[in-house]
């Protein structure tokens, strides 16, 4: 397997989290590094360092789009949203994800 | 919120480009905002506004890193992601090199052999007449009400008389020509006379097709009259190769047998009426020529618009009706026919073309079910490779499209290669085609793009579909069932793609058959025809034609002298042992035909009575040909002009003509311009002068001296290679006159193959198909068999294990197969016996359901499938049960 793929699967998780975490609505960057800490009860940060650039993949790859809006504090902020594209993808990367959470208890629990 | 996309916006999703400066500054908005953020909750949780700004940057780290790491996203990745798959695809199909090449192979074979079939095809068959009005274009013909009308209508066979007179009297043509052709030597303003083909022609010709001179003009109306200029016009090929293509040719003077004539224009390339000639003369029928009864003129028509063919041959019916009442004696029993000359020029080769277009159209079927199953069995190979990388995290859109891009790859090479043997084989086949199929074709057959893209898109697209298909499959199955199965492959999907795998193996099968059967019954006519006798013996033979120009031997006696002269001098050189000569050499499918009666019998009424075939041949001819006497006597030189008229028949005319009693010394009776009485002295062994799938004819041989013709094929019998003589025999008639060249020189033999030519291009072809058929569904059923042997290596461990000898093995793996042969077998021979009945027009000596040909390739299909299976069933008795039932 090349380095290559086994980028895909890192990228895979955050991506599958992004698209998780704005299921539940549009949000901006800050909102969603947010709710991925909120909702993992603080075990998951988030870099930013890589929640811009798996946004950006994500709105190439049309699984979300973006446009400008208001904050709650009244601040110019982008909002992200998912698309069609994106919750099919959100579903099939959760199938894929339980599979293979699976696959990986199967083995840790071999003798 | 609101989200209005901008054209932009739609742009940007399309193409995954955005403006750099549009990029920057949604990045630099979004990151102040984030830390805008991130700094208020630090303020929040009990920082100084300094410092929670501080770590608010500090957490967001480098910027410009972070940047051009968002930057790298927003670019398409798109180009580069497709060259990692290429390269991966290669890499993979690098690693099964025999997978690869035997499916690069038969996609790009059979790729290639569809395009060429298809683009002479469409050349000869689909292409319009280059004319300005091709579908106007019309061939009119006269022939007998009592007969079938023929397939070619009998070129030429209309009457100078008829001619003139129709072409002021039809209503129907907006243009009306009548051309003949001969053979004339041409001597260029520098050089020596070579030998050209004319075609004589009113020049109405020119306004009927439509045609423009490339350069200078074409003879006119006024030209075209009795005692009009002499006036020339080139064809494009023979002006580039005679007069290299000089402009200033026009105006020039050149030698025509001995007068000279004015090049006025050259025509452009795409000017031919059925086949090339070499230069138009105009036809300036003379008030003599009106009056003469004979038919050998062909003419071609252009349709008023609006007047269908069905109108224009009503009105040339009522004309003939006419003519058979004003000249009952020349045109009774006579009508008129016309037809598109489209159909009239395709007439004959349109059912061998057809066919073989049909025949490579099943090759290309087999290939795509060759190609579909190759893939398959290498997508169940795969399985258990998708099942562990989707396992591990790939998404299944990216394994669907490396495995798409592997099968855009194959296919592509194949396509590439597959385009250069189109091309290739496009030139070889025009080469193959006979010169009978090879008239009708354009000069300037290429390969069809259209089609060629079609042909690629099909190939491309089995490869895609049954290339993807299974990796879909795949990539939406089970895993863990497959990781389970341990690669033992008894999945519900591998389970449905074996089915398919045999139901393609079966349907390779069969269509090879179909192949073969074509192939075996095209061999067989084409032995048969090998086997027929021609009557005469064509090894060790040169022929040659020579023409003496009217002006120059005007006279009988000058034609008779110049023959006997030029044979005695050519019988001098060494080597020759005879020399004779014919007007209409056999095989070449010139032929004049006249009605006759018998002195002593009731005449027959005009029309009705038989046709004899009228030939002047010299003393040496019989000899030189090796034609036997088989009653009375040859010519000899003391049949001259002023003696006796005499004449030979052949056996066929003997035998239905004078069944009980000889022939000999009867009188044979008919008109030719001037009324004729023959005894007859002789007969003639048969000859089967149109070819040996033609029937003998009624010949009536006349000596040269009698009989006078300008222009004689001379035949030379020598002892070892024929073609040596040719140098010789150009000087000999040289030296008589130096400005008589000789054409259409060549040994006999190839006359001969030339007239089997198109039955030998539909058996070659058709061989050639029907074994790369049979080769692909040998390879379909070893690849089947392989695959089950691997599928069922626990089974047979098994069963090695409880005892089973090798022998048993193998026979159950053959056993298998042969099933799948016999059901292709018989499906295919259902096929075959319903369909061989479309070739029936192209068989000789061989019935359309020959048994002996259907047996035959029955048995080497089941024999190739035997012998495909034997392979993997040897490999499975080497099976190791241990670790096959470990599941290793």
């Amino acid at each position: 397997m090349s380095d290559r793929e086994r980028d895909d699967l890192l990228q895979g998780t955050l991506d599958m989290l992004v698209l998780k975490s704005l299921q539940l609505g549009p949000m901006h960057g800050w909102g969603i590094t947010e709710r991925l800490e909120q909702g993992s009860k603080s075990i998951l940060q988030i870099g930013q360092g890589s929640l811009y650039p798996a946004l950006y993949r994500l709105e190439r790859q049309r699984f979300v789009e973006s446009s400008w809006g208001t904050s709650d504090n009244n601040r110019r902020a982008r909002y992200y949203s998912l698309t069609a594209a994106g919750r099919a993808r959100l579903t099939e990367e959760r199938q894929a994800w339980r599979r293979m959470a699976r696959a990986v208890e199967l083995i840790l629990a071999m003798d | 919120m609101t989200h209005r996309k901008t054209w932009r916006d739609r742009l940007a999703l399309l193409t995954g480009f955005r403006r750099a400066g549009e990029m920057d500054e949604r990045f630099k908005s979004e990151m102040d905002f984030h830390v805008a953020m991130s700094t208020q909750k630090n303020v929040r949780s009990g920082m100084t506004t300094d410092e929670a700004r501080r770590a608010a940057s500090v957490e967001f780290g480098g910027r410009a890193q972070w940047r051009e790491a968002a930057r790298d996203e927003t670019r398409s990745r798109y180009l580069e992601e497709l060259l990692h798959d290429a390269r991966y695809a290669i890499r993979s199909l690098r690693r099964a090199p025999a997978f690869t090449a035997a499916a690069v192979a038969t996609l790009a074979l059979s790729i290639g052999a569809t395009t060429s079939i298809f683009s002479v095809v469409n050349a000869a068959l689909l292409r319009r007449l280059p004319y300005a009005n091709p579908d106007r274009v019309v061939a009119v013909c006269e022939w007998l009400t009592t007969k079938p009308i023929s397939e070619s209508c009998g070129a030429g066979s209309f009457s100078v008389a008829n001619y003139v007179i129709w072409r002021s009297e039809a209503k129907s043509f907006d243009g009306f020509a009548a051309f003949i052709e001969r053979r004339v030597s041409v001597t260029p303003p520098s050089g020596e006379p070579i030998s050209a083909q004319a075609r004589i022609t009113s020049a109405g010709l020119f306004p009927v097709v439509g045609a423009r001179p490339a350069l200078g003009r074409f003879f006119t109306p006024t030209e075209d009259v009795q005692g009009g200029p002499n006036v020339v016009v080139l064809s494009y090929p023979f002006w580039k190769q005679t007069f290299g293509g000089d402009s200033s040719v026009i105006g020039k003077k050149v030698i025509l047998n001995t007068l000279q004539y004015e090049v006025v224009g050259v025509g452009k390339q795409d000017l031919v009426v059925y086949e090339p000639v070499d230069l138009w003369l105009p036809a300036r029928f003379s008030d003599a020529q009106r009056t003469q009864p004979g038919r050998s003129l062909r003419t071609i028509a252009l349709l008023k618009p609006g007047v269908t063919v069905e109108r224009a041959t009503a009105e040339m019916k009522q004309l003939s009706a006419r003519r058979a009442q004003d000249e009952p004696r020349y045109n009774s029993n006579m009508t008129a026919y016309v037809t598109p000359l489209k159909e009239r020029l395709v007439g004959n080769s349109r059912a061998v073309l057809w066919t073989l277009l049909g025949a490579v159209g099943f090759l290309l079927l087999i290939a795509c079910a060759n190609v579909a199953n190759l893939l398959l069995a290498r997508a169940s190979d795969r399985e258990r490779e998708v099942a562990v990388r989707i396992s591990i995290g790939a998404s299944p859109q990216r394994i669907v499209r490396q495995l798409l891009t592997e099968s855009v790859v194959l296919s592509v090479v194949s396509a590439l290669l597959g385009f250069g043997l189109a091309i290739k084989g496009t030139a070889l086949l025009v080469a193959l085609v006979p010169s009978d199929l090879g008239a009708q074709l354009p000069q300037d057959v290429t390969v069809d793009w259209r089609l060629l893209a079609f042909i690629a898109a099909v190939g491309v697209g089995t490869g895609v579909l049954f290339g993807v298909v299974p990796a879909l499959q795949a990539a939406r199955g089970d895993v863990q069932e497959t990781l389970k199965e341990g690669g033992r492959g008894g999945s519900n999907q591998s389970r449905s793609s074996a089915r398919l795998r045999s139901a393609l193996v079966v349907a390779e099968m069969s269509l090879a058959l179909v192949l073969l059967t074509g192939a075996g019954l095209m061999v067989r006519s084409f032995a048969a025809l090998q086997r027929v006798d021609l009557g005469f013996r064509p090894e060790h033979a040169l022929t040659a034609r020579i023409s003496l120009p009217g002006r120059k031997y005007p006279s009988d006696t000058a034609v008779a002298a110049f023959f006997k002269q030029a044979e005695s001098r050519i019988a001098q050189q060494p080597g020759v042992r005879s020399v004779g000569s014919i007007s209409y050499m056999p095989l070449t499918g010139e032929r004049s035909v006249t009605g006759f009666d018998i002195e002593g019998r009731p005449a027959w009424k005009p029309g009705e009575g038989p046709g004899g075939d009228m030939r002047a041949v010299t003393p040496g001819y019989f000899a030189t040909m090796g034609i036997p006497i088989r009653e009375g006597r040859g010519f000899t030189d003391t049949d001259d002009i002023g003696s006796e008229k005499v004449g030979i028949v052949s056996q066929t005319l003997a035998k239905s003509l004078f069944p009980t009693e000889s022939p000999i010394n009867h009188y044979l009776l008919y008109d030719w311009g001037t009324p004729q009485r023959v005894r007859i002295v002789g007969v003639a062994g048969d000859v089967h002068h149109d070819g040996a799938a033609k029937e003998t004819y009624m010949e009536i041989y006349r000596p040269l001296p009698q009989f006078q013709y300008n222009s004689m094929a001379m035949v030379v019998r020598v002892e070892g290679d024929p073609s040596r003589i040719a140098t010789p025999m150009r000087k000999a008639v040289r030296d008589i006159d130096a400005n008589i060249p000789l054409a259409s020189v060549m040994p006999m033999t190839e006359l001969v193959t030339r007239s089997v030519g198109s039955t030998r291009l539909s058996a070659t072809l058709f061989g050639l198909f029907g074994v790369l058929g049979l080769l692909l569904a040998g390879i379909g059923i070893y690849g089947v068999m392989t695959y089950t042997v691997q599928q069922r290596r626990h089974e047979i461990g098994v069963r090695l294990a409880l005892g089973a000898g090798p022998r048993d093995v193998v026979a159950m793996v053959v056993g298998r197969a042969a099933r799948l042969s016999a059901i292709g077998i018989v499906i295919g021979t259902v096929l075959a016996f319903a369909g061989s009945g479309l070739l029936k027009k192209l068989l000789f000596g061989v019935p359309a359901h020959d048994a002996m040909t259907f047996a035959g390739v029955a048995i080497i299909l089941a024999v190739i499938g035997t012998i495909a299976a034997v392979i993997p069933g040897l490999r499975a008795t080497h099976v190791d049960p241990v670790s096959a039932l470990r599941g290793e």
